[in-house]
């Protein structure tokens, strides 16, 4: 088939190696090249020593190891960090203020769009639209668990992306963890550490991926008061409550989807999100731009994951 | 109970380099040693709600601690009114402890850091993620 979708990465995949200073950002994009991909996004919050006041010379630098390394900037990953004051949230003027500052940089990066957080809120979401334009950038919001196209906020975002004058510059980045029905290895760690007893929660999970309730669950065995809020919370964030029937709605909406992935076995199947069924539907919908590879596992098995995720992700084109 | 997101990377809290005892024309007035930001991305220091230190098991009394980060030195208690100031994730804080003696060159102690911290961008479900994140080491002074 033609090439309508590409495989793109974020080197946020690379966060272990970075954030310890195993690897800088030039020997993370020339792996990032040498490894096949062609598109890239970068988060800002991380990769960015002077953030938030990025300078010009920084992003030339930037522009500079893209072009070495023959890169393309897909995305500029940009926060709404909301709670950065004690005592309240930001305002409208910052948050606007902010994504600007972010839109500004994407440009002079080249990039084709600027990932933004559902906490933007839809009426500066639509204020933006002047912006894009002018600056002929995409911002888009990332759907990320546990939200799903039900949430209240979502329903405005979508219906706002989905108006005719937002076409082509407001969308959505659909994060496959919308789809993640079980704890990846490190949360059924952090639940270990944090006291959940391992055949305990082996059971509590297999009841959870059945579809339980938190308090079927709870019924179903001796549990302590600490399991019981840890198995509130497994229900809370691993019952998806996103289909592969919302897709419909997301897809012709996005211009770029973030791949999310925590574990891949030997055989490249994902135990906690069942790409096989979302990657054809993904297809079928007439998708068009780059999935971009996130591995979320924070360590040094990200190369190897990575690779593992562009075999799973072509035997299912 | 707090169930972190970012549990993985408190192991690295307390960076593995030895203490540093700290003079002044020849008279030593305290030590240091290093601390990494405990998830993926930086933060702004406005987002630490506590943080605190022992030593062999008490704490440092919080009024001899200097946070030291971006070429400037804050007290503890200031933390929380610095929006504006970024720590950047491979940038590590120097923690300075004034103690007008620093300690035994060539000995080793427990030291331990506990941090509450807002994750900024959080409130999917209304309120903001808080992390506590915690790490000990035994730390030999150079």
């Amino acid at each position: 088939m033609a090439k309508d979708i590409k495989i793109g990465c974020t080197i946020y995949s690379f966060s272990y190696f970075y954030d310890l200073r195993l690897m800088d950002l030039e020997e993370i994009l020339k792996k990032t090249h040498e490894m096949g991909y062609e598109g890239i996004e970068i988060v800002a919050a991380q990769m960015t020593p002077e953030y938030p006041n990025i300078s010009d010379e920084w992003i030339e630098m930037f522009k500079g190891l893209l072009d070495k390394y023959n890169l393309h900037l897909v995305s500029w990953s940009a926060y709404v960090d909301m709670g950065i004051h004690k005592d309240r949230d930001l305002t409208d003027e910052e948050i606007i203020e902010h994504t600007t500052r972010d839109m500004i940089i994407a440009k002079k990066l080249g990039a084709d769009l600027v990932r933004t957080q559902h906490a933007i809120g839809p009426k500066n979401f639509r204020a933006m639209l002047p912006v894009c334009k002018k600056l002929g950038m995409k911002l888009c919001v990332e759907m990320h668990a546990p939200h799903h196209p039900r949430v209240p906020v979502w329903q405005e975002l979508l219906k706002i992306m989905a108006e005719p004058e937002s076409e082509g510059w407001l969308g959505v980045v659909p994060d496959f963890s919308i789809f993640q029905y079980a704890p990846h290895p490190q949360m059924i760690e952090n639940y270990i550490r944090d006291g959940f007893r391992k055949d305990k929660l082996k059971k509590a999970v297999e009841l959870n991926t059945a579809g339980k309730s938190a308090q079927e669950i709870i019924a179903s065995d001796e549990f302590t008061e600490n399991e019981k809020t840890m198995i509130e919370d497994i229900v809370g964030h691993y019952q998806p409550k996103t289909t592969l029937e919302d897709l419909k709605q997301l897809i012709p909406l996005s211009p770029y989807i973030h791949g999310k992935f925590h574990y891949l076995d030997e055989n490249n199947h994902n135990p906690s999100i069942p790409y096989e069924e979302i990657i054809p539907e993904v297809q079928r919908l007439g998708f068009k731009g780059y999935i971009a590879s996130e591995y979320e596992g924070w360590d040094e098995a990200c190369i190897e994951q990575l690779e593992r995720y562009v075999k799973l992700l072509n035997s299912l084109f | 109970m707090f169930m972190s997101q970012f549990a993985q990377w408190d192991k690295y809290m307390l960076c593995d380099e030895p203490i540093c005892n700290v003079e002044a024309g020849g008279v030593i007035y305290g030590y240091e040693f290093k601390i990494h930001y405990p998830t993926y991305r930086g933060t702004y220091l406005s987002c630490i709600e506590d943080l605190y230190f022992e030593l062999d098991g008490k704490r440092i009394p919080d009024e001899t601690v200097q946070f030291r980060l971006n070429g400037k030195q804050f007290l503890l208690s200031e933390l929380e009114d610095l929006f504006q100031e970024y720590w950047w994730i491979r940038d590590d804080a120097v923690i300075r402890v004034v103690n007008l003696e620093g300690l035994e060159a060539g000995s080793t102690h427990t030291v331990h850091v506990h941090m509450q911290h807002r994750i900024p961008y959080t409130g999917y479900e209304g309120e903001y993620g808080v992390e506590i994140s915690d790490c000990t080491k035994e730390l030999t002074v150079r």
